[in-house]
């Protein structure tokens, strides 16, 4: 066993690619550190999409996500969302709990659909991480999320070209919603769609809002249903994620 | 680390049907796929030139890269350890577990960890240690070893794998895959929601926000990785990238590389624990950088390639030799091409001189590679070490014999007077040796590896330049 430490470590590397002390380059002599134009164009045609062009972005969405058994499905309000929801709870059985429980993040969106009003009438409840309450409420959290069958949170984006939704975690959006029930639905509006990977890479790299929140202690994409093929190159959706998934894109 | 019986395991793997069946399965899937991919992709397969760019550019920033990633990481709360080599690492891993009192590890698939042996370490520390990728899992159940990067348990079948779960986690017998993945799930969601410590490898870094990245199609990794109070990454020293805006291209090859998808299922990037308020995540965040032989690599130019692959397996699904000789031939953590060029220059060429003599230098492996690596550049450049000796990489000569052989030979090809009296005498002497239908079946002596598999067409009693100066010469001059 060697033990050494970072500047050894460094410094065995420096030795193998004969670099000279007197190097003094950083990180940022070697990557881009102001946007170029290509990138400040790409911006301004993210930002100046119109409805037709997102409505262009969905069908390309919908297309991708199809093949990945993932639904991608337009709502024209919040109200058909959580309509929509109430029957896919209705229908679907609880896998893990006893009975039937839905976690949602605490996002603007997700609020809007009034979940517990929708879910009432069969008698599901509906479990938000209560951010007032300490610690102890937060792990309360994570328990009720591993027992519910159903997730339902927002994203950050959606990426057509690849059906790939992205998230960061936030206070309020915990990482457990879309992965420990067995149904995942992500609700979403049209501007959220993006074209393709290099538009998203772009925004997170020079967008300001993007820039200033960094990219968290955790950012996510997911494409598609959790799924395996270690069993003979059989595909099974659902390993140990969700093994259903769900874009509703509020057209509101 | 295991000893080496390649050429054993090659033939046991050939000769046994249900494996070949898998390799072939596999290869005509997958392999096929990732090359369709490729030619869909909007830029094309020269996409990869551009990847390969990529990584060349990180790898020769190493260690620039690598203090912005620690200064990034360590900014974000998490910690970070630098081990030079598997047991230093093994050990960082193990106080982390002492000091968190852990009792339950899950873990993610990675190489790197089976490269160190550290399910051996976790258990011999009484830590129980839990795969929790399917395939890996299964193999964990078996006793066995990983004999595919990305698809651990290739060489299984789905009845062996029903009878092992009846056995092992005591359901009822069935050989249908959702019922046994839903069995495994059922099993592993029992781990995951006690484990105290979550394990994962490290696809690529990011040395610009200092985050790590894992890839899964299964979600086992984001399992392992929000649950337990504890992550620890494990991380090839080499898996650093500059620029978060690489990912973009890298990302969409690896996917495509391993699985022929266009994109992973699931890509998270880690960047240290949960932050205050926040409902799941780690308490600790633990990044182990490794080196093992790695920046030996790095100081040959001429090997320093290597240290671009990003682990796909892309180049097992195209592999000829792999097809048919499977994972486990290769008797350590990397198979395939990859392995054939890796465990040779991580455990010592010599050790692992099978490995890189028996691939067949077809190039399949370079067009399948999602960062196109000149796989077979560096076979040839690890043969002509074992030909000859290399002091660098203290590879010893493979084979006096040979060495001397084709000396001579060299010597005899030169000379045309003395390579014609080779000729006549080879013309008489291969009278008597034996043979089967006209051609030669055995040769004597260093020469009957030639003759193993295959009859040799006999010398001809005229060579054809003499015959061209009887017949076509003269004739010519007519």
């Amino acid at each position: 066993m060697i033990e050494i430490g970072q500047a050894e470590f460094i410094g065995n590397i420096k030795k193998a690619l004969n670099r000279k002390d007197s190097c003094k380059q950083t990180l940022e002599d070697i990557i881009q550190t102001v946007p170029n134009s290509d990138d400040l164009k790409l911006l301004e045609k993210i930002k100046g999409r119109d409805n037709k062009i997102h409505a262009a972005l969905f069908n390309r969405l919908a297309e991708n996500g199809k093949s990945l058994n993932m639904v991608v499905t337009m709502k024209k309000d919040a109200q058909s969302a959580a309509a929509s929801i109430a029957r896919i709870a209705a229908q679907k059985n609880s896998e893990w709990g006893d009975k039937k429980t839905v976690v949602a993040w605490d996002h603007p969106l997700v609020r809007s659909l009034e979940l517990s009003t929708h879910l009432q009438a069969c008698n599901i409840p509906v479990h938000y991480p209560d951010l007032k309450s300490g610690s102890n409420q937060l792990k309360k959290f994570s328990t009720q999320a591993a027992d519910s069958f159903i997730g339902i949170t927002s994203a950050d984006f959606c990426i057509a070209q690849t059906a790939t939704l992205t998230m960061k975690t936030r206070v309020g959006q915990p990482r457990c919603v879309s992965l420990l029930p067995s149904i995942h639905i992500a609700v979403i509006k049209p501007g959220q769609i993006l074209s393709d990977l290099k538009e998203l890479y772009t925004l997170l790299k020079w967008d300001s809002d993007e820039q200033t929140e960094g990219i968290t202690d955790c950012m996510t994409f997911i494409t598609g249903p959790s799924k395996t093929a270690d069993i003979e190159a059989t595909l099974v959706n659902g390993a140990h994620g969700p093994k259903e998934l769900y874009v509703f894109v509020l057209n509101e | 680390m295991n000893i080496l019986n390649y050429k054993s395991e090659a033939e046991c793997a050939i000769n046994n049907p249900v494996l070949q069946k898998a390799l072939a399965n596999l290869q005509e899937r997958i392999g096929k796929g990732t090359a369709q991919g490729y030619r869909e992709l909007p830029e094309g397969p020269e996409l990869r030139l551009k990847a390969h760019a990529i990584r060349m550019r990180s790898i020769e920033n190493l260690d620039i890269l690598l203090i912005a990633l620690a200064d990034g990481i360590r900014k974000n709360g998490g910690h970070i350890h630098f081990a030079y080599d598997g047991k230093t690492a093994l050990k960082h891993c193990l106080e982390i577990a002492r000091k968190h009192n852990v009792k339950l590890a899950v873990k993610g698939k990675s190489m790197l960890t089976e490269e160190i042996g550290l399910n051996h370490a976790l258990n011999d520390a009484g830590i129980e240690t839990v795969e929790t990728d399917l395939g890996e899992y299964i193999i964990q159940l078996a006793g066995e070893k990983p004999s595919h990067i990305i698809a651990p348990a290739i060489h299984k079948t789905k009845e062996q794998i029903g009878r092992l779960f009846q056995d092992k986690l005591g359901i009822a017998y069935t050989d249908d895959p959702p019922a046994l993945t839903r069995a495994a799930r059922k099993a592993l969601r029992e781990k995951f929601l006690q484990a105290d410590m979550g394990i994962s490898g490290c696809n690529l870094a990011c040395a610009e926000t200092g985050h790590i990245t894992t890839v899964s199609n299964e979600g086992n990794i984001r399992m392992a990785t929000t649950l337990p109070k504890v992550h620890v990454a494990f991380m090839g020293m080499e898996r650093v990238t500059a620029d978060l805006k690489d990912h973009e291209i890298l990302f969409r090859l690896l996917a495509m590389g391993a699985a022929a998808q266009k994109m992973a299922g699931y890509v998270s990037y880690i960047g240290g624990p949960a932050r205050s308020g926040q409902t799941d995540g780690p308490e600790a965040f633990h990044l182990i950088v490794i080196d093992n032989g790695r920046s030996r690599i790095l100081a040959d130019t001429d090997f320093r390639e290597m240290l671009c692959c990003i682990r796909c397996g892309g180049c097992l699904n195209v592999c000829p030799v792999y097809g048919k000789i499977g994972g486990h031939s290769y008797g350590y953590a990397y198979s395939g091409p990859v392995g054939a060029v890796v465990n040779p220059l991580l455990m010592g060429i010599n050790r692992a001189s099978d490995l890189c003599l028996g691939e067949s230098l077809c190039g399949a492996c370079m067009e399948a590679c999602p960062v196109n690596i000149d796989i077979p550049r560096m076979l040839l450049l690890l043969r002509a070490k074992l030909a000859q000796g290399d002091k660098t990489w203290d590879v010893k000569v493979k084979s006096r014999v040979e060495q001397v052989s084709f000396a001579a030979w060299s010597c005899l090809i030169q000379s045309r007077p003395l390579y014609d009296l080779f000729l006549k005498t080879a013309y008489h002497g291969q009278k008597l040796l034996p043979r089967n239908n006209k051609m030669i079946s055995r040769l004597p002596f260093a020469g009957k590896g030639w003759t193993q598999s295959r009859d040799l067409q006999p010398l001809a009693e005229q060579s054809f330049i003499s015959r061209f100066k009887d017949n076509f010469a003269e004739k010519q001059n007519d």
